[in-house]
């Protein structure tokens, strides 16, 4: 077999390799984290930017005040999560959490997504691979006005277990809060962040 | 069964969120529009009142800046839908001007700014003496879609510009105000040109017009027309979009590409000639505008803004093609922000208005390679009063 052809094959094989191991957990254990971290904005996309008669592109990156960058700062983030297993290796469960960052004019922009969750943990046991996706209902809101709206997540994760049942760990994700209006979509704009997070876990 | 109450709990939030979805505020867009000094944004200076105040529209509404804040004076919107309504066109000598589009015709009326009490009212004050060049009267039956709320026609405070149509006849003319004729009732119009129909004033006395088949926001074909020398220029005839949606200097010397393509309107065969390809950076979010110049005729320079670049000078002696450029000097103030600007003077300081952030003083000192420029924010306390930067 070609070196090519037998490097493939292998990263074919690795995620069987994880799931062939022991599972550590059955359906019907359960988990909780404790999640707390930075958000760093990543895009925010406004497609009636120009027709309001504000003049910038319609996608912006990054934080700070220049025309082409969110007009967010770097902000906090924390969440509470509760999950069940259904699986060994997928878990199902939601998830409340609190965004906050300051907008250009100095005040506070929050966000409260209260998410359906599902993690998935090819790697378990001491160490653990968590990745997750969730979707749901967000609250967004800025100087007194507010919404109700959706909005997703995904996020990546590596966590050490340093007792049977507590652990901490590290994670990276998306969040993705459309601003959804039925009849009226020259309200409606797109923003997006990066939660670096740290995460205190306890399973049962 | 923790984990199906969970799901069917949010589940039912969802569905609840789904049924009130137009609910809200635009979260997102206050947020981003918001901005450090929440200044109303500003669209047209329209004149000061008699504190010294700038009387201008911003946000769609009449509004008041006191240097330091931005007072709401009339919430313009709720006379507004479409293309009628209530347009503040000029603020002079304690007054306030009014164009009133309704389906009669247009009006023109006044009001005292002490006595506007959050309100215009179209009957009082009626401004009975609007005469035409040679005291020919001109009546004003439509104010051209969509230049006088969303594009600004004063671009010196010298002279108020505008569309119109005539009674009876459907064509399209450009016309203008002379600011110092206006005293008290009375108004002297200068009627011009007829411009096609669709049209917009995108600079002093220079328009855009677009084909007739085509959107207004995304022209298939469009031309720049300059009144002052009667020249059309077709900026759509090259397959290539070098020209397909140019940004206008105001003074009507300059454009630049959404390539950030410097280009001066050659007169020879009224085309547009690159003259420098690296000029400023890419602007192609700046749809269909212009970027203010301020001629200053004591000092022989043209002073201009491009967005994110900096200021622009050209001093009117350089005019071969080898000097023809202006100097670019980047300025590295909150720059970014600014963008439709309207720009007054004193002495070699400059004023100028910008979208959101307010007000900025600029200073452009020396002569070729020693040209030097500056920007800050406007301060009451140190900068002295707006008006006397404007002057009229």
């Amino acid at each position: 077999m070609k070196k090519p052809l037998r490097l493939i094959m292998l990263i074919l094989l690795i995620p069987g390799m994880l799931f062939a191991a022991e599972p550590y957990y059955d359906a019907g254990s359960q988990m909780f984290n404790i999640t707390a971290g930075a958000t760093v904005p990543f895009f925010y996309h406004n497609p009636s930017r120009n027709d309001q008669g504000y003049q910038g592109p319609e996608w912006t990156f990054w934080p700070g005040d220049g025309a082409d960058r969110t007009h967010r700062t770097v902000g906090g983030v924390g969440a509470i999560s509760y999950q069940v297993f259904l699986h060994p290796y997928i878990a199902l469960g939601g998830e409340l959490g609190f965004q906050f960052d300051f907008a250009r004019s100095g005040i506070v922009g929050t966000n409260v997504p209260i998410f359906v969750k599902a993690t998935a943990i090819p790697v378990q046991g001491t160490v653990e691979l968590p990745i997750s996706i969730g979707a749901g209902l967000l609250y967004a809101s800025y100087d007194g006005s507010s919404k109700i709206t959706f909005g997703c997540e995904a996020e990546i994760g590596v966590r050490y277990f340093i007792t049977d049942s507590w652990g901490v760990g590290i994670n990276v994700g998306i969040y993705i809060f459309p601003e959804l209006y039925a009849s009226a979509p020259e309200k409606m704009s797109t923003l997006s962040y990066i939660p670096a997070t740290l995460t205190v876990t306890y399973r049962h | 069964m923790k984990t199906r109450i969970l799901t069917a709990a949010i589940a039912v939030l969802i569905v609840l969120a789904s049924c009130n979805l137009d609910s809200g505020q635009g979260v997102f867009q206050q947020a981003f529009n918001a901005t450090k000094n929440n200044y109303a944004r500003i669209e047209t200076v329209l004149g000061t009142d008699e504190d010294s105040n700038i009387i201008m529209v911003a946000d769609g509404d009449l509004y008041r800046f006191t240097g330091s804040a931005t007072e709401k004076i009339i919430d313009l919107t709720k006379y507004n839908s479409n293309n009628s309504g209530i347009v503040p066109f000029a603020a002079k000598d304690g007054n306030v001007y009014f164009i009133h589009n309704t389906e009669d015709g247009v009006k023109m009326f006044y009001t005292a700014i002490d006595k506007i009490d959050g309100k215009a009212d179209p009957e009082a004050n009626l401004l009975l003496n609007i005469a035409g060049e040679g005291g020919n009267a001109v009546t004003l039956s439509g104010i051209s879609y969509p230049s006088f709320i969303s594009s600004p026609t004063i671009f010196n405070l010298d002279e108020i510009q505008f569309l119109y149509k005539v009674d009876g006849d459907e064509k399209m003319y450009y016309g203008s105000v002379d600011f110092a004729s206006i005293n008290g009732n009375a108004i002297t119009a200068i009627p011009g040109p007829e411009v096609p129909e669709y049209s917009r004033i995108i600079g002093n006395r220079i328009l855009r017009a677009y084909s007739n088949d085509s959107d207004a926001g995304y022209p298939d074909s469009n031309k720049l027309i300059i009144i002052e020398s009667s020249t059309t220029i077709d900026v759509t005839s090259n397959n290539n979009n070098e020209y397909d949606d140019v940004i206008m200097g105001s003074d009507g010397h300059f454009a630049v590409d959404y390539e950030g393509d410097l280009m001066k309107i050659n007169s020879d065969d009224n085309n547009l000639t690159t003259v420098d390809s690296s000029f400023a950076e890419d602007l192609i979010y700046r749809e269909n505008n212009f970027m203010p110049v301020y001629a200053d005729t004591e000092t022989e320079k043209y002073i201009g803004y491009l967005y994110e670049c900096g200021i622009y000078v050209h001093e009117t002696s350089r005019t071969n093609e080898e000097n023809y450029r202006p100097s670019l000097l980047q300025i590295s103030d909150d720059n970014d922000l600014i963008t439709s600007a309207w720009i007054g003077k004193s002495g070699d300081k400059y004023l100028m208005a910008t979208q959101e952030n307010g007000f900025w003083i600029v200073e452009v000192t020396g002569n070729g390679a020693a040209l030097k420029g500056s920007i800050h924010q406007y301060r009451p306390d140190t900068d002295g009063a707006l008006s006397e930067y404007i002057g009229n």
